[in-house]
């Protein structure tokens, strides 16, 4: 807690031509967010946001810190589902025994993500506003069918977590807006994969998979998130197609690992060439659908 | 290109015309008979950047229709600029024309760390907008 | 020398505490980029984003304008050659720049923030020349010329160039030609290697003082004090006596600060504004514009009898090294060593090329040419050794050096730990007994490789004096870079020869003022070469303690023992005095206790008509080594897991065994780096990854638990049979690795890194030939 206020104080001391907000509640957040508009940046765990602002990439007139204001954090079970709070840290996600045996895909995505330190002040909401498409938690929620509520002045209104990623880094979120929660439905089996070159790294590729079984044990709902697959975590809705009302096995799994890599529209870049990140996909959705379906068929999700 | 090749070439030429089509771009003034100055506004997720830009024709060959563009810009707020190289050629074929374009374009300083994958891209998407942008204004 | 004393010894040997430690740990060391010097500025340097143009002109007019910024200079201000072998560098760029990132101006300004803004102001007008990358390529006949003449250069009348070579490097042994007409098999194969940074912890970084006479101070993060003033008074033309270079706490430098880099711009900068100037690298700054591991590319053909006996081997290699020359020369000269391997080939016909492109220029990394030369070397073995059917051990095994034996120029070899390095290795991995993955999507395998390597000679000195209350300052000119060298080597050989605690002992080191010449710290030399000349200074003053000594207690210097800092007569503890008492009087009454010790190695005499065209042709004080890992590898990504690694190090003497693993470790982990993520890439001669997110160090995530064995065959000149140990661990891990890749997928990796792309590409096509080969 200390060094967390260190930090703010760092800001409230003020940087040169940097004004530090520390709102003690969502009506004064909002009221800045509309008084700043472009001109502010968000300040939740700041693991992103900081990388930005200290290479001198953005240059915002105000950052607006979300650490005061009550009632963004934690996991809360409702309506047969869940929901997040934006504030949520990663290291609560991954160690929360809810998620990790009902929801173990943003567990397994939440862990994933950089290194220890990183996960203890990193969040949800700040995670998936970056829009990272090489990020963990997108292709997640992508999978477990998420919807993320956002709030401004006039009210609040929810998206599908997959609308939610407009461009490269890019959310769909307006200056005066906020994200403050996201909401899961009823937990089926699911499972997230990442593919990386060292321990620390963004995905190579990162393939979140959520199966639900019927009766006679054909799959009766399929979502499939990936990341580093294209500008933007991507939604596998062909892959989806695929199995969706088939019974799972090789025969299945197979073509629809091979419908995602042809969906994808993945970057070539110094860490894997576009090519590779393709077949990895292929080989990702295999290996992400065969765990699912072995947790929806175990019943891992009660 | 549903146009005619003097169409094209004409369009093309007329710098700050053809600047219209550029994506972010702005400010185009005329320096001299081969130079010009404008500002080219582009976005890459929270990063915005604002070059400078002085684009020179360093080869023109109207007989052929073809030539060559430099582009050098420089972003003095984050430190970091671009330099592009395009060269031109235009094709006819029966009042239609094919327009082949090669593109060098390195970005530079703090901008081209961003990820050089990400910035290809948006180099392609930047180009593609050019052309459609093109294609609309002369095809109507 | 002889070595007479006999261990156990006191101090030496044992895991004592370095002296440094405390304000390490606790973050008081100072570092240069901490120092604030009363009316300090910040610079910058203004970099060419060329790979290669002429310079049409420079406007700095706008950025002199800009209120608050000092100084603006360019190479109409400053003029003046330098280069580490050849003086092919200027300070600025005059009219043409031959790489990205090649000085063009540089800046002071109030601030780092106006700097950058100057910086940014100035506007270079570039005409851009006919480029070229690929060193194969720049070797043809009609390709661009990088230097109008590289023969015109100030450097050693060895060197043989032309065009865009600026080396020609050949080692010729015995009767190529019979050894191949006689051989049962001939195999050849051809490797490609890439290029890493050094990345120590600390970028570079100096602060420059001024005084009214223009004497300039340095306060830097250098891994060698005299070089930086001797390359500072070559560019500058500054006489040496007016530059003094302190070393400030180093935060790592791995070869990356040998050259003077920062250093010229700051004093520069500091002369011309007359006040203290700030130079400090970024990280991307350091990344980009360092002089990074030479990419190489070999050709390895040997002829071979039935047996496994090596007849011959011919060798082909081509060392990449940029724009300028720095230690490429002597480095191609390493590589020509390493190519026999550590091994008894009576027939050799090397020949390597070093050459010009317009990349950046590559230098010294620790262990220079090492990784890729041996992982192409050891490759080649492994490849060999499937090709005859042989046991990879057992191929080595029945090729390797022993004791007495001559190296590939002549040299005398001592004892040689070859062999026992060799089965302790293996032993330790259990290379006899296959590996075996429990997993249906990974592979498993285990590899070994060997490795020789040396230890730098050049002179060291070093004063020893005792205090009045009989603790020891000791002056010594090595630099401490971290390793332990000197603050716990050379702290531990004192207290030694002194028969004092290690507690008594204080040492500055490092300063050109105020210490004694050394040649820095480069090529695994600190501890051999600082640490005799540490020991003859202690004994020195010493053997003045013993003459006082034997003085005040009227005996016979022969009849006296030291013991815990007394001087006592032999077998009568009560006839004794303390250093303390010995040395109260220093002031006026008795001369000062003042040691000296000044060292030069000899290295062993070679046979001068075999090599050609190198200034480095011997391998002083070599040591042995060998490395075995396991990796686990993901058959359907290429993914490779190190699951465990065996580094065997022969040492000479672990004067410290815990700074000694210390180095094994950390070496064994930086090329494992090496081998499977870090890799600098350039396009058109811009590095494309120059951050820490791009650019893929190792993290303790990623680095597997490393098994250390020492081995101990004294030279015989190093303190108490000490020989180098900083460089050899960086050098096997690719070679140690690639060998179990090739177990674990059934083919070899003949380019490096081993990225899960690479591996993946492998294992589905098969053996690849080397991504950029090139004809013999």
């Amino acid at each position: 807690m200390s060094a967390m206020h260190a930090r703010d104080d760092v800001f409230a001391a003020g940087e040169p031509g940097l004004a530090y907000h520390a709102p003690r509640d969502l009506e004064e957040a909002l009221a800045l967010l509309a008084r700043y508009g472009e001109e502010a940046k968000v300040l939740a765990g700041g693991q992103s946001l900081l990388v930005f602002l200290s290479q001198g990439l953005i240059a915002p007139a105000a950052l607006i810190g979300l650490r005061r204001v009550p009632g963004l954090d934690g996991i809360e079970e409702r309506d047969g589902g869940l929901t997040i709070g934006a504030m949520t840290t990663q290291h609560a996600l991954e160690s929360d025994p809810t998620l990790r045996t009902r929801y173990p895909a943003l567990a397994e995505a939440a862990q994933a993500i950089a290194t220890p330190q990183v996960r203890q002040r990193g969040t949800l909401g700040g995670n998936l506003c970056h829009a990272n498409p090489t990020g963990d938690p997108p292709a997640a929620l992508i999978a477990l069918g998420a919807s993320i509520e956002i709030v401004n002045g006039d009210g609040a209104r929810r998206v599908p977590v997959q609308e939610f990623f407009r461009d490269y880094m890019e959310p769909a979120l307006q200056p005066d807006e906020l994200l403050t929660a996201v909401h899961l439905p009823p937990p089926v089996g699911s499972a997230y994969l990442k593919h990386r070159i060292r321990g620390v790294d963004n995905a190579i590729v990162g393939v979140a998979a959520a199966i639900a079984l019927a009766p006679d044990g054909t799959c009766s709902e399929a979502r499939i998130g990936l990341s580093g697959a294209a500008t933007t975590p991507l939604r596998a809705v062909a892959a989806e197609a695929v199995i969706r009302g088939k019974p799972l096995s090789d025969d299945t799994i197979q073509p629809a690992a091979e419908a995602a890599a042809q969906e994808c529209d993945p970057l070539d870049d110094t860490e894997a060439s576009a090519d590779y990140r393709r077949e990895m996909v292929a080989v990702f959705v295999r290996r992400a659908l065969a765990r699912a379906a072995e947790r929806a068929r175990q019943g891992d999700t009660e | 290109m549903a146009a005619p090749v003097d169409r094209v070439w004409t369009f093309l030429m007329d710098v700050p015309e053809m600047a219209g089509c550029i994506p972010g771009a702005s400010d185009v003034r005329q320096l001299d008979a081969t130079t010009y100055e404008a500002e080219v506004k582009a976005k890459i997720g929270p990063v915005s950047a604002a070059f400078g830009c002085t684009i020179a024709i360093v080869a023109l060959d109207e007989a052929a229709r073809a030539g060559v563009v430099e582009v050098r810009g420089k972003d003095a707020k984050i430190g970091g600029g671009v330099n592009a190289r395009m060269s031109m050629e235009l094709r006819e074929d029966g009042g239609t024309t094919t327009v082949h374009v090669g593109s060098d374009i390195d970005v530079l300083g703090k901008i081209g760390q961003y990820g050089h994958g990400m910035i290809a891209k948006r180099a392609e998407a930047m180009l593609d907008d050019f052309a459609a942008c093109v294609r609309a204004r002369l095809e109507s | 020398m002889t070595v007479s004393e006999a261990p156990p010894f006191a101090t030496v040997g044992a895991r004592g505490r370095r002296l440094d430690a405390d304000d390490k740990v606790t973050g008081r060391a100072r570092y240069a980029g901490d120092l604030i010097l009363p009316g300090m500025l910040h610079g910058v340097i203004v970099r060419s984003d060329r790979p290669h143009a002429r310079i049409v002109s420079i406007d700095s007019s706008a950025a002199r304008a800009l209120p608050g910024v000092v100084a603006v200079l360019t190479a109409e201000e400053a003029q003046g050659r330098f280069g580490e072998i050849v003086k092919d560098q200027s300070v600025f760029a005059a009219d043409r720049v031959r790489h990205v990132g090649e000085p063009v101006a540089a800046v002071a300004a109030e601030t780092a923030a106006l700097a950058a803004e100057a910086a940014n102001l100035i506007e270079t007008d570039y005409e851009d020349l006919p480029a070229i990358f690929d060193p194969i390529a720049a070797l043809a006949p009609d390709a661009p010329v990088i230097h109008d003449d590289v023969a015109s250069y100030a450097g050693p009348a060895e060197l043989i160039r032309w065009g865009n070579v600026l080396a020609h490097i050949t080692l010729r042994r015995g009767d190529i030609e019979a050894a191949f007409a006689g051989a049962d098999r001939i195999v050849e194969s051809s490797y490609a290697a890439h290029s890493v940074h050094q990345t120590p912890m600390e970028p570079r970084a100096v602060v420059a003082d001024v005084d009214g006479r223009g004497r300039v101070t340095l306060h830097s993060s250098t891994q060698h004090p005299f070089g930086v003033r001797y390359q500072l008074h070559e560019a500058l033309g500054i006489p040496l006596a007016d530059i003094r270079v302190v070393a400030a706490t180093v935060g790592g430098g791995f070869g990356g600060k040998l050259e003077a880099s920062l250093d010229i711009y700051a004093a520069l900068l500091a002369r011309a504004a007359g006040r203290p100037v700030r130079l400090v690298n970024t990280r991307e700054e350091d990344l980009a514009n360092g002089n990074p591991r030479h990419p190489m590319r070999f050709r390895l053909r040997s002829a071979l009898a039935a047996d496994g006996a090596i007849l011959g081997r011919e060798a082909h290699i081509v060392l990449d090294a940029g724009a300028y020359a720095i230690g490429s020369p002597l480095i191609g000269g390493v590589a020509a060593m390493l190519i026999p391997g550590p091994y008894r080939i009576p027939n050799l016909a090397v020949d390597v090329k070093v050459v010009h492109t317009n990349n950046i220029p590559f230098g010294s990394y620790r262990g220079p040419s090492g990784p890729q030369s041996v992982y192409a070397v050891e490759t080649h073995m492994d490849e060999i050794a499937r090709e005859l059917g042989i046991d990879r051990v057992e191929l080595r095994l029945r090729n390797a050096f022993e004791d007495g034996d001559e190296g590939p120029t002549g040299q005398r070899l001592g004892r040689v730990s070859l062999k026992e390095a060799i089965t302790r290795a293996a032993e330790a991995i259990d290379l006899a007994t296959p590996a075996v993955s429990d997993h249906p999507n990974t592979l498993r395998g285990k590899g070994l490789a060997c490795a020789w390597w040396l230890t730098t000679t050049g002179s060291a000195g070093c004063g020893v004096q005792l205090n009045e209350d009989g603790s020891v300052v000791v002056q010594i000119g090595a630099a401490e870079i971290g390793t332990g060298a000197v603050m716990a080597g050379v702290a531990q050989i004192v207290a030694e020869e002194l028969g004092v605690p290690l507690e008594r002992v204080r040492i500055i080191w490092g300063d050109t003022d105020a210490t004694p010449m050394d040649a820095g710290a480069q090529g695994s030399r600190t501890l051999f070469n600082a640490g005799r000349a540490a020991q003859t200074a202690a004994r020195d003053a010493r053997q003045q303690l013993l003459e006082r000594a034997a003085a005040l207690l009227e005996a016979a210097e022969a009849d006296l023992e030291i013991v815990d800092g007394v001087v006592q007569v032999r077998g009568v503890p009560d006839r004794g005095v303390p250093y303390a008492e010995l040395t109260a009087g220093q002031m006026w009454m008795s001369e000062p206790i003042l040691g000296r010790g000044a060292f030069l190695a000899n290295p062993p005499a070679i046979a001068l008509d075999v090599i050609e065209g190198s200034v480095f042709t011997v391998f002083n004080a070599p040591s042995f080594h060998c490395h075995a890992a396991e990796v686990e590898v993901d058959r359907e990504t290429g993914q490779t897991r190190v699951v465990d690694y065996v580094v065997v190090q022969d040492a000479g003497f672990a004067v410290n065994p815990t700074f000694v693993e210390g180095q094994m470790q950390g070496g064994a982990a930086q090329g494992i780096g090496y081998a499977l993520t870090e890799e600098i890439v350039l396009d058109e001669g811009r590095m494309l990854n120059p951050n820490l997110a791009l650019y893929k160090l190792p993290t303790t995530l990623d680095t597997p638990n490393i098994r250390t064995v020492i081995l101990e065959y004294a030279s015989d000149q190093g303190p108490y049979g000490a020989k180098g140990v900083g460089e050899p661990p960086v050098v096997l891990p690719p070679a140690a690795i690639a060998s179990a890749i090739a177990d674990a997928i059934g083919s070899p990796v003949r380019t490096t890194p081993f990225t899960p792309e690479r591996v993946h590409r492998v294992i589905r096509e098969g053996p690849q030939a080397a991504t950029k080969d090139f004809p013999l």
